[in-house]
């Protein structure tokens, strides 16, 4: 008997652990890709990011190239100006870091928040103001911003003085799964044509709706704020298909507006 | 030891002792024939157990051929349903969403909580909704038997904290009085315009036998009572078998079997929608063994079962969808068993299974994109087991049962998109949940007087979660309206069971009282989630699977059989239960009081049968499970039955009217206030062709 039993145990060990095997998900980097390159004669602006520039929040990175010997510039100081350019008049645009050095990546990065397209009522143009050797020097490099399929900036009149205009970005989810997922936003309002201001102190509430169906999703932390104008909370789909993030924005108790941005998943 | 004698003494073995009547309480059976070991576990042991006898056993027909009308009827009845034959049984009630594929509920508890076994075999359903219990992928016309467990005293089968429905299957025979045999039946029910057919073909070599058969059943709308057609509720399906076995020297067998069944176009009325098909294909091979030294009957099974199913809502009305949706799911489980007896009168089984469990749903809106879930994330499961049960007779006529059972599982999904979704619940399912089960009994079996037995069970049970109560998703319950969601942390159940059984036996009449206390510990319920939005369009809300503290169920079975005279037979059954949670509120889907009454009566080789069902109203509903009150109904059923013996063969012809009040009726458990069938004649021909 003991044999039998000893035969089954290892039989059935081996099934066991034969139907154990766990497999590991790669991890992959976002590669970036050349959107807009400039020069001035002297040194070169090359505009990375991870997608096209689009209408929202935009994580630029940059190279500064010196012309004559074609190295890397690595020790500048730069400030960018945006500038939508149309018939009548120019503006720019919020910018959270508008001056900044080299990062411990090797890159110039700059976050950017788009809020129109490039196209018949206007152009873009970014101004780099590089400060190095002991000298300013300034490149300006056309870029085309498209709307993207998904809204990823809403913006609005307050609620409170019908007259300041607000503009949400989505930063986090990119690229939306089932589950769990990082929700990041940031808040600017228009101070003037050439003043974009990130907006501090404002509270969140939160609901993930599937229009189609007309239900929710459990679990979700509304966004707080973590600086900067910005806030992070998390945000849960229970499945694929049309959902939207509602928002609603308060200041103190006050509604500022309750943007909605909806997202399509497979 | 021919191997003849011994394939019947391992049926006899469950059979004999357990024939005599529903409760299967045998008195004078005389099997000196038989060896010691056997006479041991005989007797009383199996006094909880409700067998229904269903085919020729040669010897053991005749002994009782007169004995239990009932029992002549429901074997000659071959294209009864397993449905129908569940429902005969005290304490058995069947659970429907339709008119296919009732689900069997055991004293009030639903197939959660007993094991369901097929040839000791797992096979795990694949619908979400229950669609698909395991019972409905069987046929009568395949069974050998049918054995019962009311409660967790025995524990061979499975781990559970209900009792366990054991499914034995035919197996083929050798040395047949005949080489070869065929049957065909047919019947034709008139409440659903159902026509079944059945054929089986018997070949019994000396070292060679061979059984197939293939049961063919369509039914249109059924008429539910009072004259409404039930739209939705038709069905068809196909069930095949074969089963081959091969002797050997030194009395051993090796054996092979296969069953299929497909069902297509199966109307769900209960639930907003149906299926279009439920396949399950079941495969084993098993090595027999009489005497190994000091092991006997030893059995060694492998085997692999598939079951696949598709939901359909394509043919309902589109008012009624508010959504097309896709809803396939499937199963796969593959196991190995070894079970012997040692020193005589102690089994031991050893056992594993591994199971898988697929559902996904995906919902086409008529604005917007498809959104898919998984609704059975990948589900795997691993059970390792052992498995003993112990008989003792002492003081002449008493009889000591022990009963152990020891599982390890460990349970896990396999796909990387359900453990998101269940990050959405800050849940997670990779990490394989491992759970312990102890099952333990001990039974006394006692003779107070001749005519007097009286039989204690005390026994503890555990049970794992179901697919649904640990990771099911956004499941719809038609029957409460509520979306469940499983917990992948829940814990195992547990319940106390005592029952106390008493049988008096005089003449020719006999009357048996069963007891029984459940006390369930970390009884798994859905317990509504506020703030949670359900999914479905329509539901009332989310349940989430938890384990509560505890839960009470209690009641008993009562039943008067016997002849009044030598030509009537006379056969009495009730059956109440009643529990509560841990609120101290009643459970759901507790059947009410329900007395049946059958008359048997012989005349020219007639055999009458009328029939009187009641059932109780049921008040004590859960209103956490936003149960409806059901009210009592009256049914009247006639049956007949006579044998004809033709030059080319026996012709069984049965007949009758069910529910001849038409009375318009549910049952308590029923899903979806659906009415149960109305008038039906039906008519029933069975032919054994010599």
């Amino acid at each position: 008997m003991k044999k039998y039993i000893h035969t089954f145990s290892v039989v059935a060990l081996i099934f066991i652990f034969g139907s154990c095997a766990e497999k590991n998900d790669p991890v992959v980097e976002e590669s970036l890709v050349e959107v807009a390159t400039g020069d001035n004669g002297e040194i070169g602006v090359t505009i990375q990011s991870t997608t096209e520039l689009f209408v929202g929040f935009n994580s630029l990175s940059i190279n500064v190239t010196n012309l004559t010997d074609n190295s890397s510039i690595n020790d500048a100081t730069i400030t960018i100006i945006p500038m939508m350019h149309m018939m009548t008049m120019s503006h720019t645009c919020p910018v959270d870091n508008k001056t900044t050095t080299l990062n411990e990546k090797g890159k110039y990065n700059f976050d950017v928040v788009f809020v129109m397209p490039s196209g018949d009522m206007g152009y873009w143009e970014i101004t780099f103001k590089v400060e190095y050797g002991g000298k300013i020097q300034e490149v300006v490099v056309p870029v085309n911003v498209i709307q993207p399929e998904e809204t990823k900036l809403i913006s609005f009149v307050s609620e409170q003085d019908q007259t300041t205009k607000y503009f949400v970005a989505l930063i986090d989810p990119k690229s939306p799964q089932v589950g769990e997922n990082d929700l990041e936003v940031s808040v600017y309002k228009k101070a003037s044509m050439m003043d974009w201001p990130a907006v501090e102190g404002l509270s969140f509430e939160l609901e993930p709706w599937m229009t189609s169906m007309d239900h929710g999703s459990p679990n979700n932390i509304a966004p707080v704020e973590i600086g900067n104008g910005h806030y992070k909370g998390k945000v849960n789909f229970t499945m694929t298909g049309d959902w939207e993030i509602r928002l609603t924005m308060k200041e103190g108790n006050n509604l500022v507006g309750s943007p909605v941005f909806t997202t399509v998943f497979q | 030891m021919m191997l003849t004698q011994i394939i019947l003494k391992m049926k006899h073995r469950i059979t004999l002792f357990l024939l005599l009547g529903l409760y299967g309480f045998v008195f004078s059976q005389d099997q000196a024939t038989y060896e010691a070991w056997q006479d041991s576990i005989k007797n009383p042991d199996y006094i909880m157990k409700n067998i229904l006898y269903l085919d020729e056993m040669e010897v053991v027909e005749n002994q009782y051929k007169s004995s239990n009308p009932l029992l002549t009827q429901v074997r000659k009845d071959k294209l009864m349903g397993t449905d129908e034959l569940l429902h005969c049984l005290p304490g058995v009630n069947m659970m429907r969403r339709g008119n296919f594929a009732s689900e069997p509920i055991l004293r009030g508890l639903s197939s959660e909580r007993y094991v369901v076994s097929i040839d000791g075999m797992r096979l795990f359903g694949a619908c979400t909704d229950k669609m698909d219990p395991a019972s409905s992928y069987i046929e009568p016309n395949n069974l050998a038997n049918l054995d019962i467990n009311l409660g967790n005293d025995d524990a061979m089968d499975g781990a559970s904290t209900g009792g366990c429905v054991s499914f034995n299957l035919k197996t083929p025979k050798f040395n047949a009085n005949k080489a070869v045999f065929v049957r065909i039946g047919m019947k034709y029910n008139s409440v659903s315009r159902g026509f079944d057919q059945l054929a089986d073909l018997n070949i019994n070599k000396k070292n060679l036998a061979v059984r197939s058969s293939f049961v063919h059943r369509k039914a249109q709308n059924y008429i539910a009572g009072g004259g409404s057609e039930i739209k939705y509720s038709q069905f068809e399906k196909y069930n095949y078998s074969f089963a081959m076995s091969y002797r050997l020297p030194q009395s051993q067998m090796l054996s092979f079997s296969f069953l299929g069944d497909d069902a297509n176009d199966v109307g769900y009325p209960a639930l907003p929608m149906d299926v279009s098909y439920a396949k399950a294909k079941m495969f084993s091979l098993s090595y027999y063994r009489m005497n190994l030294g000091k092991l006997k009957e030893v059995e060694i099974k492998a085997y692999h079962n598939i079951v696949d199913h598709a939901m359909d809502d394509t043919k309902r009305d589109a008012v009624d969808v508010p959504m097309h949706m896709d809803m396939p799911g499937n199963t796969h489980t593959s196991g190995l068993f070894a079970q012997t007896y040692l020193f005589d009168s102690l089994k031991t089984k050893i056992e594993y299974y591994n199971t898988f469990a697929h559902a996904e749903m995906t919902m086409y809106p008529d604005v917007g994109s498809p959104m898919f879930m998984l609704t059975y994330p990948d589900v795997v499961r691993n059970s390792t087991s052992i498995s003993l049960d112990y008989n003792r007779a002492f003081l002449k006529q008493n009889l000591l049962k022990m009963g152990f059972r020891y599982e390890k599982a460990a349970t896990y999904i396999s796909s990387e998109f359900g453990e998101q979704q269940l990050n959405v619940f800050n849940m997670s399912g990779k990490k394989p949940k491992k759970m312990n089960l102890l099952n333990a009994n001990i039974s006394i079996s006692r003779n107070i007087k001749k005519s007097f037995k009286l039989k204690l069970t005390t026994s503890y049970g555990q049970r794992l979660p179901t697919t649904s109560e640990q990771f099911g998703f956004y499941l719809y319950n038609r029957q409460n309206g509520y979306d469940y969601i499983g917990n992948p942390d829940i814990k195992k159940e547990g319940a106390w069971q005592n029952q106390l059984m008493a049988v008096w036996h005089k003449k020719k009449l006999r009357t048996n009282i069963a007891v029984f206390h459940y006390q369930f510990q970390d009884y798994i319920m859905g317990v509504l989630v506020p703030n949670y939005s359900n999914m479905t369009i329509g539901a009332k809300g989310v349940m989430f699977y938890e384990n509560t503290k505890k839960a009470s169920l209690m009641g008993g079975e009562w039943s008067l059989m016997g002849d009044i005279t030598k030509t009537t037979h006379l056969m009495s059954t009730a059956t109440y239960s009643y529990g509560y949670d841990f609120e101290n509120d009643p459970l759901p889907l507790i059947p009410p009081l329900k007395i049946t009454n059958s008359i048997s009566q012989k005349w020219k080789g007639f055999i009458f049968q009328p029939e009187l069902i009641w059932s109780n109203m049921q008040n004590n509903t859960s209103v956490k499970f936003d149960e409806l009150n059901t009210d009592s109904f009256l049914l009247l059923n006639f049956r007949m039955h006579k044998t004809f013996k033709l030059n080319i063969g026996e012709m069984d012809v049965s007949t009758g009217v069910e529910n001849i009040l038409d009375k318009n009726y549910r049952e308590h458990f029923d899903w979806g206030n659906i009415p149960r069938s109305g008038r039906n004649l039906f008519l029933n021909l069975s032919w054994r062709i010599k």
